[in-house]
C-alpha cells in the first residue's frame, strides 16, 4: 500500500455502473472503501472538502466517467490537474467512449489512464484486480502532505 | 453515404473545369492572332502613307517643273517676239526715216535683257544654259547691229542701207532664230518627258492612294472585330467567372452541409458509444451476477434464459463495436505509409492467436509479402477479419487451413487469403462486401455481417481494392490489392 490516501473516489452517473463496479470491487476482495459521486459537482465538493479538513486525505486514486450530467468529465479532470495538491492524485478515465477525440483530450488534460467499461462482468472483475494490482500496488504515488 | 457524396462532388468537379478550359481555349489564341492582324495592317497602313506622302511631293516637285518649262517656253517665245519687234522698229525707221517707227525698236531694246534675265534665272538644264550662253552674244550682236544701222540712218539712208544690205542683220537673225529653235524644241522634250514623268507618279500615286484607302479600311475592319471580340471575351470570362463562383459557392454550402452531417454523425455515433452501451452493461453485468450469485438456486430453465440473456447481449455489444468500427473507419482520417505487409499479418496472427489454437487452424504464410501504402491500423483491422472469415466459415468439425500469399500486378500488390471453408455461392459475391448482409443463420456461424463492409470500406479509404474467388463447398480465395510502395520504403 502507499501512503497516498485510504478511499477510492468513483465518479460515475449510472447507478448499473455504480451497482456492478462495487460488486466487482467486493468479488475482487478489495478492502480500500469506495467513495461513490453521482456527478462533476459531487465530487468537486467532495474532493474540496477532503482538501479543505486536514484530517481527512485525499482519495488514493480516481475512477472518473466522461459523460456525466452538469459539469462532464473532462471538466472536473481539468479542475483536478489545475488543483495545487490534487493533481498528483492519479485519474483513471473509465467510460464507454472508444473515441479517439475522448482520448487525446483526456490525455492532454492530463488523465493517468483511461479504460474502456468492459460489458462482461468477468472482463470488468479482471480490470478492478488490475486496478488495484497496478494502480494501488505496485504504483508509487506522491505524498499528499 | 458521406464518401460517396464527397466522391461525386469530387468526380463532377474535374468535368466542369475541363469545359472551361475548353471554352477559353479558342478565345485565348483568338486576341492574340487579333491583335497580330490588327498590327500587321496598322504598319501597312502607316507604310502606304509615307510612300503615299512621298509620292505626292515628288509629283508636287514635277508639276512645278513642269510650269517652269512652260513659262521657259512662253519666256523663250517672248524673248524672241521682242527681238524680231526690235527689227521691226529698225526696218520701219531706215524705210521711212520718221522717228516714230522707233517706238517699237525701242521699247524692245529695253525689255530684251530683261527677258533674257527672266530666261537666265528659270532655266537649270545646263544644255539648255549653254544654249543660252550662246544666244547671248547672238543678241548682243543683233542689238549692236540694229543701233549701228538706226545711227547710221540718221546721217543718210544709203548708208544704212548699205549695211543692211550686207545681210550681216539676217545672217545675225537667222542664227538666233536657229539657237532659239533649238532652245525651245529641246525644253519642248524636257516637258514631255517631265509630263510623262508626272502622269507616271500621279498614277501610282493614284493607286498607291487606293490602296492605303483600302488598308485603312482593313484596319477598321479589322480593330472592329477585334474590339467586339474583346468585348465578347471579357463578357464570356465574365459569365465564366460567374459560374466559377457559383460553383465555389456551392462547394462551400455542400462541404458546409457535408461537415453539419459529420458532426451530427460524430454526434450519433458518440451517443451509440456511451447511451446504448450503458444499458448493455447492465444488462450483461446484472444477468453475469444472476448466474454468479444465484445460479445454483435457479431451476435449469432460469439458468438457460440468463445464458440467452448474456449471450443477447454478447452480440448486441460486437454490433455495436462493430458499427462503431465501421463508422470510424468512414470518418476518421486515412493517411497511407509505405506498411510492410508481414508485420501487419504477424501483428494481427498474434492477436487472433487465442482463436486459433481454439479451432485447430493451420495458418501458412508466404513470405514475403512486400511493401505497400497503407494505414497501418485499418491495414490490420483489414486482416483481422479477413483471417477472422477464414478461421469461422469451415464446415463443422473441419479443421481451418489458411494460406496467406502475396503476388505482385504492375504498381499494385495482391494479397491473397484463402481458406478450405464452406465457400460462397458466387451469386453472393458482391453482397458479401455490403454492411449487415449475412448468408447463414446467426445460430450456425455468429457475427454481426460487418466484417467483410469494414474490409472493403478500409481498402477504399486507402485507395485499394478487395474482391473474392470463390465457390460454394470449395473454399474462398479473398483478396485485397494495394498499391507498391517498395521504393518509397528504400529512401
Amino acid at each position: 500500500m502507499t501512503d497516498g490516501g485510504s478511499t477510492i473516489l468513483v465518479v460515475e452517473d449510472n447507478p448499473d455502473d455504480r451497482d456492478l463496479l462495487a460488486r466487482a470491487f467486493r468479488k475482487a476482495g478489495i478492502a480500500m472503501p469506495l467513495r461513490f459521486a453521482v456527478d462533476g459537482e459531487e465530487a468537486v465538493a467532495y474532493l474540496e472538502g477532503a482538501h479543505g479538513e486536514a484530517l481527512v486525505s485525499s482519495p488514493a486514486v480516481i475512477l472518473l466517467d466522461l459523460k456525466l450530467p452538469g459539469r462532464s468529465g473532462f471538466e472536473v479532470l481539468a479542475w483536478i490537474k489545475g488543483h495545487p495538491v490534487l493533481r498528483r492524485v492519479p485519474v483513471i478515465i473509465l467510460t464507454s467512449s472508444r473515441e479517439n477525440v475522448d482520448l487525446r483530450r483526456a490525455y492532454d488534460l492530463g488523465a493517468n489512464s483511461y479504460l474502456v467499461k468492459p460489458a462482461r462482468s468477468d472482463d470488468l472483475l479482471r480490470m478492478v484486480e488490475q486496478i488495484h494490482a497496478y494502480w494501488l500496488g505496485i504504483n508509487q504515488a506522491a505524498g499528499m502532505s | 453515404m458521406i464518401l460517396s457524396g464527397n466522391s461525386h462532388a469530387a468526380r463532377s468537379l474535374p468535368g466542369d473545369r475541363d469545359q472551361g478550359t475548353h471554352s477559353r481555349e479558342p478565345s485565348r489564341r483568338g486576341p492574340a492572332l487579333g491583335t497580330v492582324a490588327f498590327l500587321v495592317a496598322a504598319l501597312l497602313l502607316l507604310t502606304s502613307a509615307v510612300s503615299l506622302n512621298l509620292f505626292l511631293g515628288r509629283v508636287t516637285e514635277n508639276r512645278a517643273f513642269v510650269l517652269r518649262t512652260s513659262s521657259i517656253l512662253r519666256n523663250m517665245a517672248e524673248l524672241n517676239v521682242v527681238v524680231r519687234a526690235a527689227e521691226t522698229g529698225q526696218r520701219g525707221f531706215i524705210l521711212t526715216g520718221e522717228r516714230r517707227y522707233l517706238a517699237p525698236y525701242e521699247t524692245a531694246i529695253q525689255r530684251v535683257w530683261a527677258e533674257f534675265r527672266d530666261l537666265e534665272s528659270a532655266v537649270r538644264d545646263p544644255a539648255q544654259i549653254d544654249r543660252l550662253h550662246r544666244l547671248r552674244p547672238l543678241i548682243a550682236d543683233k542689238l549692236a547691229e540694229l543701233a549701228h544701222t538706226v545711227a547710221l540712218r540718221d546721217e543718210s539712208f544709203e548708208a544704212a542701207l548699205a549695211v543692211v544690205r550686207t545681210d550681216v542683220g539676217q545672217k545675225l537673225m537667222e542664227d538666233i532664230q536657229a539657237v532659239v529653235d533649238d532652245f525651245e524644241q529641246a525644253e519642248q522634250e524636257i516637258m514631255v518627258s517631265r509630263s510623262q514623268l508626272l502622269e507616271d507618279q500621279a498614277q501610282w500615286a493614284t493607286r498607291i492612294s487606293v490602296l492605303t484607302a483600302m488598308l485603312a479600311l482593313a484596319v477598321i475592319v479589322v480593330g472592329v472585330l477585334w474590339l467586339a471580340r474583346q468585348r465578347a471575351n471579357a463578357r464570356v470570362l465574365a459569365t465564366e467567372r460567374g459560374f466559377r463562383q457559383d460553383l465555389e459557392r456551392q462547394v462551400e454550402s455542400r462541404t458546409e452541409q457535408l461537415t453539419q452531417v459529420n458532426r451530427e454523425l460524430d454526434a450519433f455515433a458518440y451517443t451509440i458509444s456511451h447511451d446504448l452501451r450503458a444499458p448493455l452493461r447492465a444488462m450483461h453485468g446484472y444477468a453475469d451476477a444472476l448466474a454468479e450469485d444465484y445460479g445454483p438456486t435457479l431451476p435449469e430453465e432460469g439458468q438457460r434464459f440468463t445464458h440467452r440473456i448474456m449471450a443477447a447481449a454478447d452480440r448486441m455489444e460486437a454490433l455495436i463495436q462493430d458499427i462503431l468500427t465501421y463508422s470510424r473507419m468512414t470518418r476518421e482520417e486515412v493517411r497511407v505509409r509505405p506498411v510492410t505487409l508481414d508485420e501487419s499479418v504477424d501483428q494481427v496472427l498474434a492477436h487472433a492467436r487465442p482463436r486459433i489454437e481454439e479451432t485447430g487452424a493451420v495458418i501458412e504464410v508466404g513470405r514475403p509479402l512486400g511493401i505497400v501504402s497503407a494505414h497501418p491500423a485499418a491495414l490490420e483491422l483489414v486482416l483481422d477479419n479477413l483471417i477472422a472469415n477464414a478461421v469461422k466459415f469451415v464446415a463443422p468439425g473441419k479443421a481451418p487451413h489458411i494460406r496467406v500469399r502475396s503476388e505482385s500486378q504492375g504498381d499494385w500488390v495482391r494479397l491473397w487469403v484463402e481458406d478450405n471453408g464452406i465457400g460462397i455461392d458466387p451469386s453472393h459475391r458482391e453482397r458479401i462486401f455490403q454492411p449487415f448482409q449475412r448468408l447463414h443463420g446467426i445460430e450456425t456461424y455468429p457475427g454481426t455481417g460487418i466484417g467483410l463492409a469494414i474490409v472493403r470500406r478500409g481498402l477504399e479509404r486507402m485507395g485499394g481494392r478487395c474482391g473474392v474467388d470463390a465457390e460454394a463447398g470449395r473454399g474462398s480465395r479473398f483478396w485485397i490489392e494495394l498499391r507498391r510502395a517498395d521504393g518509397e520504403m528504400a529512401q
